[in-house]
Parts: C-alpha cells; structure tokens; sequence
C-alpha cells in the first residue's frame, strides 16, 4: 500500500507542476458529441461433443462536456448457448458493467478516474479485450487470473520524452464490492509501459495485490512490436500469481494488404496465428478459490492460427482453428466470429 | 517471490521517476515557437502543441492506433473528438498526440 501511495504522489507531483507549452498550431473541429458507440458481435466454438454459440452486444455511451471531463460507461451482455450431444441447448445470459467512470483530464499527462473501471493490467483487459479489437475471438488462459474490473479511483497517463521514448502509465486501488452486476475485489496495483517510437516497440510491467482474503500478488510482462519493414504485429503478455499458477501468450498479426494475388480480397485480410500455455501452481501454494477463475485444470497449451476479413472498415469476421494439449485430452477448436461496431451521435453531431 | 517483485517494482518507479525529471528539464529547455514540423497541420491555428521534431500527424495515428486496431472506421468530426478523448484515457495518449491524431483523422 506504501508503494502505491508513492507513486500515487508522484504521479500528482508530476500533474500539478506540468507546465505550459508552446509550438505548431492546429485548428480543432467543434466540441465533441454524446455518443452511442459499441458492438454487436456473435461468435461459435466448435470442439469435439460440443457446440458453443455467444451473441454478445456492448453499448458504450461516451458523454464528453468541457474540455476536460468525460463519462464512460460499457455495459456488456453475453450469451453462452451450449449443446452437448443428447442434451437440449443449455443457455445463460452473463450481464454486467465493464466500465462506468468520470474522468478529469487534469493536464497533458495525467487524467484523474474515478467509478468503474477496466484494470490496468497487462495489454489484453484494457485494450484488445472489445470482440471487434481482439484478433482470436477465444481470450487467452492468462486473462481468467488477471482481476478484469474495479471499483475506486485510478491515475493514468502518457508521457514522451521526445523521439526516443514515451512512458504511459497507470495506478489504481479498488474497493471490495460484492455485486453481480458491478462486482470487485479490494486491490491495488499499477501498470507502466516504455513505447520506443522509432522501433515502434512497446513494453510493460504491471503489479497487483489483492488486499482482501489471501492477500497476495500477481505481476505481469508485456509488449507490442509492430514491425517497420513487414506488416506484421507482435504481441505478448505473461502474468503470474503464486496461488492460481502462471502463464503467457504470444501472438502474431500479418495484414495481408501487400500480397500480389486476389488484391480485392487481400487488402481487407489479416492472418493470425496465436500461442499460449498455462502452468498450475505449486501443489503447496494452491488455494481454493480459484475454481471460478475459468481456467483450466491442469498444465495445458493451445495454439491458433485465423483469418479476419472486413466486409467494411466498422463489420469484422474472422475464423480460427486452434488445437487444445491438455490432461483431460488434446482437442481441436474451431471458431468463427461476426463483429459489428457501431457508433452513433445521441444529441445533434450529424454534420 | 517476493524480491523479484520489489525489484520489478523498484524499477518502474525509478524509470517513472527518470523519465518525470526527464520530461520537465526538457520542457523547461524549450524555446516558445521552436520549430517543430508537424508538417500537415502546422498553418492551423488555436491550440499550441508540444511534439518532439519532425512529428507528423501521420506518426501520431500510427504510433498510437495501429498498435491496437487494424481498421479505424470514418465517423465525423464531433463524433471523431469524441471518441479521440475515450481513447486518449484508455490508451494514455499525451493531450499534444491526441490532437494530432484528430486532425489526422479529420483530414
């Protein structure tokens, strides 16, 4: 809690005494509008004996006034249809808030949040996890052991230091809620990153401790590389928490916009190929607990490889075959995934 | 465990902290009006910006967006800003580069 406190402190220090700039000039359009935006997706899982299917709708509503506050809020409906062979359909509606906060652009580099919250955890919660975003519809293991929500406060920001590096930022403590709808556990933590501009390479760190039952930790790794000489993205994360077990994934992202056939077809496609593994924690550190963590029972292993296509820049579909290595025995997985985002003016804004 | 965390948490406080004294010596060094060609937009006018160099708009956008999103859709500009503010918290994009990328993406 000392830590957090710090750099709580520092981060304000830096907030108050950011000075004013000058340099080039740009005009800016009119105020922003309140905005309905989102999206719709629907997504299956096929694997042997069994037959997923999720229609998923996320209405965000962004309602900026002044220059500097905005209100957020992405509620998130899920369904999970699953037939199992000589079964009927078993289904359930999942329901929640993912996000509903104010935030208070307080300078040029920090931005004060306060409500509901995505924690700032590794790359994959806060920014790949929107089904229109994340390039393989299934999510990785890791992400059933990384806290998804809170509920308190959070100071964030990015900092560059001229063309060599740029540092962003974030650190939050969240309250105990025990609420189906807006649940969380008291906890605090941080997330920093290092983008190099001119390697276009991104790494991070990021810490947590749950401050409620077991108080115990979980730290985290990750990084983007998008390469200059070929269109292909990188992306990885790894997490590790002593009592739920550890892991990591790594994935790969071609835009296949160069390639010199079927020009039409390829300039609107991305290949994607994904690995990951999870590993059970020592026998000796294994609590209960962690069974509603979604994540698997044993060691295992998965690997990816899809296609997306847009039918237009804002409707996504993609596919993926992807093979399971796991105790309970090794399966193939097949998915496929329609993603509409969509945003729309809820007060004037047409022009 | 426990001091592989400490050491993790000590480094990225020491480079939040390097990189705070980094940032206000290099803001106070800054001439007022110095020449930084933001090459697309630099005979605009309102609002004062403070990017390195040689930084264009086109490197704000790809910079910041792509490491996410394959594909931007077109909306107008209110709904552009907008959606720019929501994004400049979630992805911690400094207030210089965000306005940047709006008139990149209002182009």
């Amino acid at each position: 809690m000392k830590r957090f406190s710090f750099f709580a402190a520092l981060a304000l220090l830096f907030a108050v005494s950011a000075p004013a700039q000058d340099g080039p000039q740009l005009k800016q359009p009119d105020e922003g509008v309140p905005l309905l935006t989102g999206f719709v997706g629907f997504g299956t899982t096929f694997q042997p004996g069994q037959q997923q299917l999720s229609p998923t709708i996320s209405p965000i509503v962004l309602v900026p006034f002044g220059d500097k506050w905005l209100v957020e809020s992405e509620l998130e409906v899920e369904g999970n249809y699953t037939h199992t062979p000589n079964q009927p359909w078993d289904h359930s509606w999942d329901k929640g808030f993912e996000y509903a906060q104010i935030d208070y652009l307080a300078n040029r580099y920090l931005t004060v949040v306060g409500g509901r919250f995505l924690t700032p955890f590794g790359i994959f919660n806060e920014r790949l996890h929107p089904g229109w975003v994340r390039n393989v519809q299934t999510a990785p293991y890791i992400t059933a052991m990384e806290m998804s929500d809170s509920n308190g406060g959070m100071l964030r920001g990015g900092v560059p230091l001229g063309r060599f590096v740029s540092i962003n930022y974030a650190g939050f403590f969240s309250a105990a809620v025990n609420n189906s709808w807006e649940g969380s556990t008291r906890a605090a933590g941080e997330r920093v990153g290092f983008f190099f501009p001119s390697a276009r390479l991104e790494v991070g760190t990021s810490f947590q401790r749950q401050l409620q039952d077991q108080h115990v930790n979980t730290i985290g790794a990750d990084a983007i590389w998008q390469l200059t000489k070929v269109p292909l993205d990188v992306r990885f994360e790894y997490a590790r928490n002593n009592t739920v077990g550890s892991g990591y994934w790594i994935e790969g992202a071609y835009r296949m916009r160069k390639a010199p056939f079927w020009q039409p077809f390829m300039e609107k496609s991305q290949a994607e190929v994904r690995f990951e593994q999870f590993f059970m924690p020592n026998a000796m550190n294994m609590v209960a607990g962690s069974g509603d963590m979604e994540l698997p029972d044993s060691n295992a292993m998965r690997v990816f490889a899809g296609w997306s296509y847009w039918i237009r820049p804002d409707i996504r579909t993609n596919f993926a075959y992807g093979r399971e290595f796991i105790d309970s025995g090794d399966h193939n997985l097949w998915t496929v995934g329609l993603t509409y985002r969509f945003a729309f003016p809820l007060i004037g804004g047409r022009r | 465990m426990k001091t592989g965390i400490s050491m993790l948490l000590l480094l990225t406080i020491a480079l939040l902290f390097v990189g705070i004294v980094t940032a206000q010596s290099s803001n106070n060094a800054a001439t007022p009006g110095t020449t930084s060609s933001l090459t697309q937009i630099k005979n605009s006018s309102t609002h004062k910006l403070h990017l390195p160099p040689n930084f264009s708009a086109d490197d704000a956008y790809k910079q910041n967006c792509t490491r996410c999103h394959s594909e931007v859709p077109k909306l107008n500009e209110r709904m552009t800003k907008t959606i720019l503010r929501h994004m400049r918290v979630r992805a911690n994009i400094p207030q210089d580069e965000a306005k940047a990328i709006l008139e990149y993406l209002n182009q």
